[in-house]
């Protein structure tokens, strides 16, 4: 399971598929990583994901992997969206939005929530960017020198990386095949 | 074989600039882009078409490379959103044909959580867009007796608030409900087979009364045991002779007569004897007197004759002077030992009314025991009604509880994150269930029944909305009434969990059980009963009752004289009776009565002492006759014992009487002697004189004259 979620990446990596779907599925990683799940908020942001073009195996990796760093960053989360929550000039649109049916199960009015968001949504531009930057690079350099590599060339040759390389193709198969 | 035609947009030629942007501005690696850039090329006209016929491989080719372009067209994946409005218009349209189900089985599951047990909701129409809820019956069971409905609900109508709904908050803007009944029996067991819910109160846990059944929470004992332990005498079976028997040996009057009686032949024998000799000795007197009588004083013409008689009279007047002193003597002793003997039959009467008071002080004074007997009689009663209400009370406040838990538990936090901080803004902050008010009545004219309460501001989270849950109810079934009003308070810093008064008059009071053991069948009459009950916040509760019962009927086989009688003089009596006490519940659903004030002190106490003072009275005289016919066997022996010391008395009086008379002879004799002595000693000296004188006439003596 695991190699076929790496079989993923690596075929979107090396398929046609726009860079945006990796930056946007990276920073969508990193909105969701930040706030705290279980709630309406969260929810449907994630189910939103699902009918964006963008990578969701990305998406679930990146998650995994924010979602293990999230807590080193939950007091900076916690204290901005303490802060915001508490912007005297914003209280009767939180108050109204409270009333809105529905809104209270979002748990806005939670700091973690709101600070996750806040940041989350700050964040998500510069993070798809980089990550679209990154895949482009990928592409461009680092892709044709690891795979004219002598390394990689004797790599290939071993049984794992003959089932990575299959699975590889499995996967572009269903993405569709990007040259070499 | 005809070759395949080329996918779009390559198999027509297009406009370059849209080819750039459509097409090559979709393609992302660079090998895919050079191999478009060398099969395609821009004509003069600026359209851009094949510079060459593909090969079979290059078409394949150029199907993926048109597949992956198509793939990167657009942001939103068009088919997912697709299928996304289908499933959930599907949803809406599942739900609306089923929402009456749905509402169903969410309102059974709310309810099931609040009261422990199983409910049935039918018949509910739901309609969202009105926001109202109605339902035909509803039967909630009771949790401590599955087989009976804690109450019933008939027809039912709610407005709710469904944009709050929406917003997670179930507000019920108002309720009226009909046809309410409670403790109606069950066909299927109301008992959940798992609890619905792992966060019942701790406290119900440890000694929840509800769990216990009605006459589980709190002991509740039998009349007849009551009565049992008081050891009541009942005069009809009271037996006085028997009774004085077995106290005899501690009768002092029994052992005085006995020893009086024993000291009266003592005394009887002892003087037989002495009166015996007295009487010899007063024959020897008067003997000697008689004696006496033979002397002829007249006849006495000598000095020495009358010296001789004298002497004679001296020693007879001696000897009966002894005789008189001894029977003076022994008239005095007997007079002692008669007095004594007199002193001690004369304090008989003292010593019986002694050993009377004792006796009478062994039976029992039932009036000091009737004001015990009926204060324990109400508490039964008061006791059931408390335990009845205390653990209304504990459901309650045990549904208030559930629902406040349910809302403390939605916000437990996470563990492995911040938990963060909750923003509440004042104006849109509501707890997840809000029962602004509910009314219901009932109403069944063929027992001319009518009942109506209210309940205000049933709440997940009393804190939030600042106040308490509060009832009220009314009830009138022809002349009685009901009205019960109180708070539950579930804030946490409720000083009093619950506070309930409660009234009722015109209420039929019918005991018609548990009297037996006082021949009394039924009690009937007119009960009007007011209760407050508060639930500690620490727990337990405490309150007062007070009561009262007019127009009391008792019937029975009791007889008058019997306490079963008593209590029924009592009842019956015009002056209505008057109960309060107060009391305490403790955690555990122990009841105690701290304090408590009736007029039974009065009406009921004066009545019990009349008739307890009759019925010791009779006792009393009951005992006496026996220790008066006791006495009464012993009198012959104390009549024969005084008639033995009189006549001791009157035998020495007349051997005291013989002497004196012996005495007065001897002193007559002896005042005659003495006369004639003095007669014969006058005549001598005259003839002396005389003799003297003739002497002196015949014999002249010189020197004297003549």
């Amino acid at each position: 399971m695991f190699i076929r979620w790496i079989a993923r990446i690596i075929a979107v990596l090396n398929s046609n598929r726009r860079p945006i779907e990796v930056g946007a599925a990276v920073a969508c990683a990193f909105l969701l990583a930040l706030m705290p799940s279980g709630n309406l908020l969260w929810i449907i942001l994630f189910l939103l994901t699902f009918f964006l073009r963008l990578n969701l195996g990305i998406e679930m990796v990146f998650l995994a992997v924010f979602g293990l760093l999230a807590p080193l960053v939950d007091r900076p989360v916690d204290a901005v969206g303490y802060w915001f929550l508490t912007i005297p000039g914003l209280q009767g649109l939180f108050t109204a939005l409270y009333a809105v049916p529905l809104a209270p199960f979002t748990r806005f009015n939670n700091s973690m929530v709101a600070g996750g968001l806040l940041l989350g949504l700050a964040a998500w531009i510069p993070v798809c960017l980089l990550a679209m930057q990154g895949v482009v690079l990928y592409r461009r350099h680092v892709h044709p020198r690891i795979v004219n590599s002598k390394l990689v060339r004797a790599i290939k040759s071993s049984p794992l990386v003959s089932r990575l390389s299959l699975a590889v193709g499995r996967v572009r198969g269903m993405y569709g095949a990007a040259g070499s | 074989m005809a070759e395949k035609k080329l996918p779009r947009p390559f198999n027509r030629p297009i406009p370059e600039s849209r080819y750039l942007r459509k097409v090559l501005g979709r393609v992302y690696l660079e090998p895919d882009r050079e191999y478009l850039k060398s099969l395609f090329a821009a004509d003069e006209v600026g359209m851009v078409r094949l510079v060459r016929e593909p090969t079979d491989d290059e078409r394949k080719r150029i199907r993926k490379i048109a597949k992956e372009v198509r793939r990167n067209r657009g942001v939103v994946q068009k088919g997912k959103l697709t299928i996304l409005i289908i499933i959930i218009a599907g949803v809406a349209v599942f739900d609306l044909a089923f929402k009456n189900i749905l509402v169903t089985r969410a309102g059974d599951q709310l309810l099931e959580s609040a009261f422990g047990a199983r409910s049935n909701l039918s018949g509910v129409d739901f309609r969202p867009l009105r926001g109202s809820i109605s339902f035909s019956s509803l039967t909630v069971a009771d949790k401590s007796r599955p087989m009976m409905n804690l109450f019933e609900l008939g027809s039912t109508r709610m407005d709710v608030d469904t944009l709050r709904l929406l917003g997670g908050h179930l507000i019920i803007t108002r309720m009226e409900a009909k046809g309410i009944r409670w403790g109606t029996p069950r066909k299927i067991s109301g008992a959940l087979t798992q609890a619905p819910s792992s966060r019942a109160p701790s406290s119900q846990g440890k000694s929840d009364p509800t769990a216990a059944g009605s006459s589980g929470g709190v002991a509740v004992p039998e009349i007849s045991s009551v009565l049992a332990g008081l050891n009541i005498p009942v005069p009809g079976s009271f037996d006085a002779k028997k009774f004085v028997e077995s106290h005899a040996q501690d009768l002092k009057s029994v052992t005085k007569i006995t020893e009086i009686t024993s000291r009266a032949d003592t005394l009887t024998q002892i003087w037989k004897d002495r009166v015996a000799a007295l009487a010899s000795d007063a024959q020897a007197a008067a003997g000697r007197a008689s004696e006496l009588s033979s002397i002829d004083v007249n006849g006495i013409k000598s000095l020495d004759a009358a010296v001789a008689a004298y002497k004679q009279v001296q020693d007879a007047g001696a000897v009966i002077s002894k005789t008189s002193t001894e029977a003076q003597t022994a008239y005095d002793a007997a007079n002692a030992d008669i007095s004594a003997f007199a002193a001690q039959a004369a304090a008989i009467p003292g010593l019986v009314s002694a050993d009377s008071r004792y006796l009478v002080s062994l039976v029992p004074d039932i009036s000091t025991g009737g004001r015990e007997i009926l204060t324990k009689i109400v508490e039964v009663y008061v006791r059931a009604a408390i335990g009845s209400w205390y653990d209304r009370l504990l459901q309650g406040y045990g549904v208030v509880t559930r629902l406040a838990d349910q809302k403390t538990a939605t916000e437990k936090p996470r563990t492995r994150r911040l938990p963060g901080r909750t923003v509440v803004f004042p104006s849109a902050a509501l707890p997840r269930f809000w029962l602004k008010q509910a009314s219901f009545d009932a109403a069944d004219t063929t027992q001319s029944l009518t009942l109506a309460g209210r309940v205000l501001d049933v709440t997940s989270d009393p804190d939030l909305i600042g106040m308490p849950a509060s009832f009220d109810f009314q009830g009138r079934s022809g002349a009685a009434s009901l009205e019960v009003r109180g708070e539950v308070d579930g804030r946490k810093d409720a000083a009093d969990r619950v506070s309930v008064a409660a009234s009722t008059s015109g209420q039929p009071l019918d005991i018609s059980g548990g009297l037996e053991g006082l021949e009394i069948s039924s009690v009937k009459g007119n009960l009007k009963l007011s209760t407050g009950i508060t639930l500690m916040a620490g727990g337990g509760a405490a309150g007062r009752v007070q009561m009262e019962a007019s127009s009391l009927a008792v019937t029975g086989t009791y007889a008058r004289d019997s306490f079963g009688g008593i209590l029924a003089d009592v009842l019956q009596q015009d002056l209505p009776l008057e109960a309060a006490f107060d009391y305490r519940v403790a955690p555990d659903g122990s009841i105690s009565f701290p304090s408590g004030t009736t007029n039974l002190d009065q009406a009921v106490n004066e009545v019990l002492k009349s008739r307890a003072k009759q019925i010791t009275d009779a006792l009393q005289a009951r005992v006496k006759t026996e220790l008066d016919g006791l006495i009464a066997a012993h009198q012959p022996e104390i009549d024969a014992a005084k008639a033995q010391a009189e006549s001791v008395r009157s035998a020495v009086r007349n051997q005291l009487d013989t002497v004196a008379a012996a005495g007065n002879q001897v002193e007559s004799v002896q005042k005659q002697l003495d006369a004639r002595t003095a007669a014969i000693k006058n005549q001598a000296q005259q003839q002396l004189q005389n003799q003297l004188n003739s002497l002196q006439k015949g014999v002249k003596i010189p020197g004297l004259g003549q």
